[in-house]
């Protein structure tokens, strides 16, 4: 188990590699002048090229990308050529935001998806099937940004509900920073109105983002509770004379556990590369946002640093996963 | 066909066994007329010309009635011309970027599942490695780097989504090879190109398209998405996504100038939703998820 | 805000005073308002925060704040006052400036503020040749800022500059022990960039990059008075909507970023103000009369003619049509001259005289990507255009590649939409950077370059007599509306909210919508 997980580990390092290469071999071979729009609209050549130099863009592709893995080791991810902060230092602001929506939507996916999808098996081929597959496929099929504006307008600009976007009022102060989560923040502080302002804000941008891990979640649950029902076992359990419901519960958890866990490997990591769109919509600052400003300002080691980062957290909460499935049913470590 | 067995079903008798199912018929039906709006919107519509960029000062903000449907935008276009407009670029855009992604993708899994070793090493690891970064974050990047447009913007798209066709190919393409009828064409001495082209591909075909099918619907939504954060097609070309961000500022008083072109991404992205289910469960009735 | 659950939202406050969370600078404070607070909503981020680098509507928003330059310009029109400078000579010639500084400034960190540090700030920004240096370029150089004694800097011109005194306020001071002390190899850039050294009203205390920036009051400021807010929460607010939406809920006290639209949706809203006012800023439609087919006269009188001027009006919504070049409202302007107005005669009569009698040519359209109403205007542009024969190409540029792409006229396209920008009320803050031949390959003047502007530009600018100048001026307006160099469009009103219980706000076309917070009170 262990050397399983330390040979995961090391495994990290040539993805590592290869993830940092391949990024840079596509930022640096696509067109966009990051230092010209540093300089600013009236800057000279010569301050041009000083910035150039500074920020060392002037040497070799290869030199460049050298520099870059020993910084790496050092945990430096570079430096914006727009801001001049230290890019590391911008992902730990931003991603907090970024993990506590991506969080709170698989937790809502969860919630609402696996009672569903039973529902629907239970009820297979009948009205409430019927709904929940054609619910989750129009769900699926509703682009994030579309959702977030109808669900803007209903709650927050018709009902006055809830906040437009933003994480927390402006004019109020937002819990002392512990995780970077103020929902978790405002917990460890004790301070329940401020727990209640963060729910607020993070309501809609998470049921937005829910519904693709939601959709698949049902889908899944449906179909493995579909096979459980019909698997001999039950039916020999049935005939036995064990209750039904005892029976669909152990097995239906197991199920629940599998569906979920194979949701959160697909997900996790692709829902934090793909907050994008909701956090814009919902102006919520997280590190979508933060790329979006940086590709737009063709900013390129902020948007290396940000795909890197996530690309991690996919491999890694990959690796989480499989050790989970693993601690489950340890009929796997064999093979 | 020497394999009849295990070549993809007759396109007649596919046909058949799809459209006995209604939900799915329904839902070829809509994508047909989507085509078809497409192809022929311009000539449906009571305002070609707003599709092609004219605009009416006179008439801006008009609420939908009978002489707009759709209601009127900013520039006093007409909302149901542009949303006729749009969806021939939201499908050109998603058929080319899922045309292009299967070629790339079927290319790079065939030689690295049939000729294996070195090549597979090499193809697999790129393609594991293009599977870990961000998709939509790598084609906003590339799109933005390479400008406006609706060529770069499949471009974008398309180098983020091929790795997916790549490893299906890779993975189906090797299962094949260990198959009784491809050996045994390969000790009737066909060459191995003869094999791949004659025998293998064929039999990785109904997987590639039920993934296409499936993958259509992302396309249109990643299109959109571009739009909608503004690297999108070039004025005044109309494009859904960019009509919704353009029209948020006006919300909530004028919603119809975002709720249609919504209501158009919804409408065609579940009908080729269905569509995709409808094929895969014709091609492939065990895999009912 | 819903009172359904039995607790409003003050409730809340009081109940959250009990339990004050303090943070860094701001000191113990309630969650929410305690009426000396004033919320300001923008959206933008300040990249850059050195003085001597960064340059435009957000840096000078910070700027006036949290440092001093020698002289301010407020109020409209456009008035120099005293800043750390409490008094000021010039010579007969206008070629010598005496400053005399106040007693009492300090910086940020106690230290008196000497001739020393002003002279050591002059010296920085001409050094680095960056932000608002170009403003002085040729005009101040190092060895021309001399220390008289502590508190007295003497800056002799090495030419004459007649609108020198308004382009001062952008010299802003720095504290020279502390830029020294982290100057590291790029003589301060990398700190001063993310970090003030400043002597302002106000000290940035807080900074959560793009979320926030908290700013308090500056005790020991040199100015006795000002209003009754203590701290200041600039707060990063990206969509224009939800600014509406935080200026009707009385959630913000002020907005900088509202469209048109957002303007019209609010204009009853209770407890919120409108501020409606022209700016200097000149909208144009740059046209490349250095390569392509604009270099043909008729062509660009064609297309001048072509314009649609209302229907731009109608997009833009707030703006005033330019009448030639220049902004209406400065000194110098020249009413009488005629300009061009949709006219498709006059257009289709231009057209017959040039080198493409019936168009079949297809020009390309320039704007900065998600300026929609650039976007608009060249749909506009496109449906007038094509009533000559001639199609448009309608491409957005991200800023980066449209500065790019103004570096030679075989790169430039046809038209290129641009607001110039205003940074000191003077007719020369256009004439120079928009028309003299020396900006070529700068977006501000991409390709134009004609021997008789650059001859009139510098007369006026060296000129010392108002009258001999405002008539060059006009001359000048004529000549190049004559060479249609240019689509003049429209300078845009600023748009700006405000809840009524602030005062103390005096409105400026310079600079920045965000106001300075000295006179600020809340009631």
């Amino acid at each position: 188990m262990l050397r399983l997980l330390l040979q995961r580990l090391v495994l990290l390092v040539p993805v590592l590699l290869g993830l940092t290469m391949l990024l840079f071999a596509i930022a640096r071979l696509l067109p966009g002048d990051p230092v010209g729009l540093a300089a600013g609209p009236q800057a000279s050549p010569e301050r041009i090229e000083a910035l150039r130099k500074e920020f060392g863009l002037d040497r070799p592709v290869w030199e460049q990308y050298w520099d870059y893995l020993v910084n790496l080791t050092q945990g430096d991810l570079g430096v914006s050529v727009m801001s001049r902060r230290p890019v590391a230092d911008d992902i730990a602001n931003f991603l907090p935001a970024t993990l506590e929506l991506v969080i709170a939507a698989l937790v809502l996916a969860v919630v609402a998806g696996v009672p569903l999808g039973l529902l629907a098996a239970v009820h297979k081929n009948r009205a409430v099937d019927h709904f929940t597959r054609v619910f989750s496929l129009a769900a699926l099929s509703t682009p994030p940004f579309f959702l977030g504006l109808l669900l803007q307008i209903a709650f927050a600009m018709s009902l006055n509900m809830l906040p437009l976007g933003g994480r927390f009022p402006i004019i109020e102060l937002p819990p002392e920073r512990v995780t970077g989560l103020l929902t978790v923040d405002a917990l460890i502080a004790l301070d329940w109105e401020a727990y209640i302002l963060a729910l607020k804000h993070l309501a809609l941008p998470a049921i937005t983002l829910c519904i693709s891990p939601m959709a698949t979640i049902i889908g899944l649950m449906r179909s493995s509770t579909i096979e459980i029902l019909q698997q001999d076992h039950v039916r020999t359990a049935h005939a036995h004379g064990l209750s039904p419901s005892k029976i669909h519960f152990k097995y239906v958890l197991k199920s629940a556990f599998g569906a979920t866990m194979t949701v959160i490997g697909l997900y996790f990591g692709w829902l934090l590369g793909g907050t994008v769109i909701v956090e814009t919509v919902f102006d919520w600052p997280g590190i979508g946002l933060y790329a979006t400003e940086a590709i737009v300002s063709q900013d390129f080691l902020p948007v290396i640093g940000v795909a890197l980062v996530v690309g991690l957290m996919f491999v890694v909460s990959n690796i989480v996963i499989d050790l989970c499935y693993l601690l489950i049913n340890p009929k796997m470590r064999s093979q | 066909m020497s394999v009849a067995e295990d070549a993809p079903p007759r396109s007649d008798s596919f046909l058949r066994r799809y459209m006995s199912n209604r939900v799915p018929a329904l839902a070829l039906a809509v994508v047909v007329a989507l085509f078809a709006l497409a192809a022929f919107g311009e000539f449906l519509t009571p305002y070609p010309d707003h599709i092609r960029g004219a605009v009416n000062m006179d008439d801006r903000f008009m609420s939908p009635s009978a002489k707009h449907p759709f209601g009127t935008n900013e520039l006093g276009q007409d909302v149901l011309s542009l949303v006729l407009g749009g969806a021939r670029i939201s499908l050109i855009a998603a058929v080319s970027i899922i045309a292009l992604s299967a070629l790339i993708g079927t290319v790079v899994g065939a030689v690295a599942g049939y000729f294996g070793r070195f090549a597979d090493e090499v193809l697999m690891r790129l393609t594991d490695l293009m599977l870990t970064v961000p998709s939509l974050i790598l084609a906003m990047a590339v799109a933005a780097a390479l400008g406006q447009g609706l060529f770069n913007l499949v471009v974008a798209i398309t180098l983020a989504t091929w790795p997916g066709y790549a490893r299906l190919v890779r993975g189906e393409v090797q299962a094949l090879k260990g198959e009784l009828f491809v050996q045994a064409a390969r000790t009737m001495g066909a060459g191995r190109l003869r094999v791949l082209f004659r025998h293998v591909l064929p039999n990785v075909a109904p997987a590639v398209i039920v993934k296409m099918s499936l993958e259509i619907s992302f396309a249109m939504i990643t299109v959109a998405s571009l739009g909608f954060i503004g690297i999108g097609v070039l004025p005044p070309t109309p494009e859904w996504g960019s009509m919704l961000s353009n029209a948020r500022s006006y919300m909530p008083t004028y919603w119809w100038i975002a709720v249609f072109p919504g209501l158009a991404i919804l409408v065609s992205v579940f009908a080729f939703n269905l569509l995709g289910e409808g094929i895969r469960e014709t091609l492939d009735p065990r895999g009912q998820r | 805000m819903s009172t359904k659950n039995g607790m409003t939202r003050r409730d809340f406050t009081a109940l959250s005073a009990v339990t004050a969370l303090s943070f860094a600078g701001l000191g113990a404070q309630a969650r929410a308002q305690d009426g000396t607070t004033f919320v300001i909503a923008s959206n933008t981020e300040l990249d850059n925060m050195d003085p001597h680098t960064a340059l435009g509507n957000i840096p000078w928003a910070f700027f006036i704040n949290i440092y001093d330059p020698l002289v301010r310009v407020r109020h409209d029109p456009p008035t120099i006052e005293p800043g750390l400078a409490e008094s000021w000579t010039i010579s007969e010639d206008g070629l010598v400036l005496t400053f005399n500084l106040r007693e009492n400034a300090v910086f940020h960190d106690g230290s008196p503020i000497t001739a020393q540090a002003v002279k050591y700030s002059f010296d920085r920004l001409l050094r680095l040749g960056a932000g608002m240096s170009w403003m002085i370029d040729g005009i101040i150089e190092a060895h021309g800022v001399e220390v008289v004694d502590e508190r007295t800097v003497r800056i002799t011109l090495s030419q004459p500059f007649a609108p020198i005194m308004q382009v001062l306020p952008w010299v802003f001071i720095v504290n020279p022990a502390i830029v020294e002390a982290n100057k590291g190899d790029d003589d301060g850039q990398s700190f001063l960039s993310s970090n003030p050294a400043g002597s302002g009203p106000f000290e940035l205390t807080r900074f959560e990059a793009g979320n926030l920036y908290g700013f308090t009051r500056f005790a020991d400021y040199f100015v006795d008075g000002g209003g009754n807010v203590q701290n200041v929460i600039w707060r990063i607010v990206r969509e224009t909507s939800s600014q509406r939406l935080l200026i009707e809920r009385g959630e913000v006290h002020y907005v900088l970023d509202l469209t048109a639209e957002d303007m019209n949706a609010i204009e009853a809203a209770p407890g919120v103000k409108r501020v409606i006012e022209p700016t200097l800023q000149p909208f144009y439609l740059r046209m490349n009369t250095a390569h392509g087919p604009l270099t043909d006269v008729n062509l660009r009188r064609a297309v001048s003619s072509a314009f649609d001027y209302e229907g731009m009006i109608d997009v833009l919504g707030y703006a005033d049509l330019l009448h030639g070049p220049f902004p209406a409202n400065l000194p110098g302007h020249n009413a009488a001259m005629e300009v061009y107005r949709t006219d498709m005669e006059r257009a289709r009569d231009y057209l017959g005289q040039s080198a493409y009698p019936d168009g079949g040519i297809k020009l390309t359209y320039v704007y900065v990507s998600g300026y929609e109403q650039q976007r608009r205007i060249g749909l506009i542009f496109l449906d007038s255009l094509r009533q000559l024969g001639i199609d448009l190409e309608i491409k957005p540029l991200t800023w980066p590649d449209m500065v790019a792409a103004a570096r030679s006229p075989e790169t430039q396209s046809d038209f290129m939409a641009v607001w110039q920008s205003s940074n000191y009320a003077d007719l020369d803050n256009f004439a120079f950077p928009a028309f003299h031949s020396s900006q070529n390959g700068n977006w501000t003047n991409p390709v134009f370059s004609d021997p008789k502007v650059d001859e009139m530009v510098v007369a006026a600018r060296v000129g010392t007599d108002p009258t001999e100048r405002t008539r060059i001026y006009h001359q000048m307006q004529a000549y190049v509306v004559d060479q249609a160099t240019d689509i003049y469009c429209a300078t845009l009103q600023r748009l700006i909210a405000h809840r009524d219980n602030l005062q103390g706000f005096s409105y400026t076309p310079i600079g920045s919508n965000a106001p300075e917070f000295f006179p600020l009170s809340l009631t």
